[in-house]
């Protein structure tokens, strides 16, 4: 989830989809977008689409800019998605907010709706756990899970050392590991 | 729960542990964990699960985001074009300006004495001769008719002379007409053209390309404008631009001081250092009109000072 997958070398396909080349665009948008939409369900629930979408305004527009390989674009694109985040969290008294979801609105038929459903709920319930963290935690092991940033990257996208980076990290994975039942619920 | 670095247990962190948290991390296989970390493993291996059809959703309208993106990119690099055209145009603009203003200062030895050093060495090089940094001030003529040549800012070359020095009463206010006269030779026969004839009481007469303006007092007598007359020696030709014309009308009759400076310094005090010649026969007296063909006596020649 973490690398490249694309079927073209994501140099050139960054060097396409800045050029205009929509399949590029579109393959750029398939390998990061679910971790970048899981990433932010956990630090923003309930405006997760809407960040997402200003996230990939803000990728589109910095696009010709963009200089490095698929680790820094994710480094990127988190990076501005955190800062959406904030700039949310700061206006979320005085917004209204737009409710329309993406999720609902054009999703292709999944092949099989009820394992769909399944994977759903299950991912769900393991974003809520990660919710469930303090939020200084939360933050750094969703980077670290869900988006799959190394250490310096983390560090670099939340703004603290790598040593405090790996502290966090590992508060929060032994929080998980003293909350989560054998069976994979969360202790009450 | 003191500690937070300790787990329920009371255990605190161990490099092992570290390292297997970074393999968890890193998303290896749940089974190879011990429990409690087995859970977590398995978490970590949920949330990073392929990405199922609902998270799909959203695809279409990316990509009409990006359309209008990049239909908003196309138009951009023709206003940067535009910009960068208009920049470039101002900036060219305001060089030259510089550079002429430059020139012209370095022409006229405005510039301050290092400037004015390189200006006058790197000039040379292209034959064009601009005042050094010497000791004569730009204000100040040369002190021995030496030609000065040079261009101003057009970068003509050659001596800015009047030859229609109109000898006025003394207080040299003339405007003598100061065409620059390029090419003029340092010695030898002027190549001035004397066109201040015999300007009639306070009528200035037009030089070459001036306008002789008497303003001092007095009749302002029209010193008649046979500087560097053919054998006349060259004390008179091509008098440098700098006011160092030797006077020949009535002794500090104002040559012209830059070639068309308005009684600026450079013409009386110009003569004033040595090059105001004594009314000779051809003196005017102030407030006289001149007649006759003043002519500068030997003695006032600057012929050999200015060669």
């Amino acid at each position: 989830m973490g690398t490249w997958t694309g079927a073209r070398a994501f140099e050139e396909t960054i060097l396409d989809a800045s050029e205009g080349d929509e399949q590029a665009f579109s393959a750029l948008w398939r390998w990061l977008n679910p971790s970048l939409i899981r990433y932010l369900r956990v630090v923003a629930p309930g405006e997760s689409e809407d960040l997402a979408s200003e996230v990939w305004l803000s990728v589109v527009q910095g696009l010709r800019r963009f200089r490095g390989d698929d680790g820094a674009f994710r480094a990127w694109a988190f990076t501005i998605a955190r800062h959406r985040v904030i700039d949310a969290a700061r206006r979320r008294s005085r917004r209204v907010v737009d409710n329309i979801s993406l999720v609902d609105s054009d999703a292709p038929p999944a092949p099989d709706a009820a394992l769909e459903a399944d994977a759903r709920w299950e991912l769900e319930a393991c974003l809520d756990v990660i919710r469930s963290l303090p939020p200084g935690q939360a933050d750094v092991v969703a980077l670290r899970v869900i988006g799959g940033l190394s250490v310096p990257d983390t560090a670099a996208v939340v703004g603290k050392s790598d040593g405090a980076v790996r502290v966090l990290a590992h508060r929060g994975l032994r929080q998980l590991a003293e909350q989560l039942e054998p069976d994979g619920s969360v202790r009450s | 729960m003191g500690n937070r670095d300790t787990d329920r247990f009371g255990h605190s962190p161990s490099a092992l542990e570290l390292a297997m948290l970074e393999w968890l991390l890193d998303g290896d296989d749940p089974d190879m964990f011990p429990p409690p970390w087995d859970r977590v493993a398995e978490l970590v291996s949920t949330v990073r699960a392929p990405i199922t059809f609902g998270e799909l959703a959203g695809h279409e309208r990316a990509l009409a985001l990006y359309r209008s993106v990049a239909d908003w990119r196309r138009h951009e690099p023709t206003r940067g074009r535009t910009l960068t055209a208009k920049v470039g145009v101002a900036a060219g603009c305001v060089s030259v300006a510089l550079m002429s203003a430059a020139g012209a200062a370095a022409a006229v030895g405005g510039l301050p004495a290092p400037a004015q050093r390189a200006a006058h060495v790197a000039l040379a090089a292209f034959g064009v001769d601009v005042p050094g940094p010497g000791p004569a001030s730009p204000a100040q003529p040369p002190a021995d008719g030496q030609v000065v040549r040079g261009g101003g800012a057009t970068g003509t070359a050659g001596p800015r002379t009047s030859g229609h020095r109109g000898a006025s009463d003394g207080t040299p206010a003339a405007v003598s007409g100061g065409a620059a006269v390029s090419g003029a030779p340092v010695s030898g026969a002027p190549t001035t053209t004397p066109t201040s004839g015999a300007p009639g009481p306070g009528s200035p007469k037009p030089g070459a390309t001036g306008v002789r303006t008497p303003t001092g007092g007095g009749n302002p007598a029209g010193g008649v404008g046979s500087s560097g007359s053919p054998g006349n020696g060259n004390g008179h030709a091509a008098t440098g631009g700098l006011g160092n014309a030797a006077g020949n009308a009535n002794g500090d009759a104002g040559s012209n001081g830059n070639g068309n400076a308005q009684g600026s310094g450079n013409a009386g005090s110009g003569q004033g250092q040595g090059h105001a010649a004594p009314p000779s026969s051809g003196a005017v007296t102030p407030g006289a009109p001149a007649v006759g063909t003043p002519v500068s006596s030997p003695g006032h020649d600057n012929s050999a000072r200015a060669k």
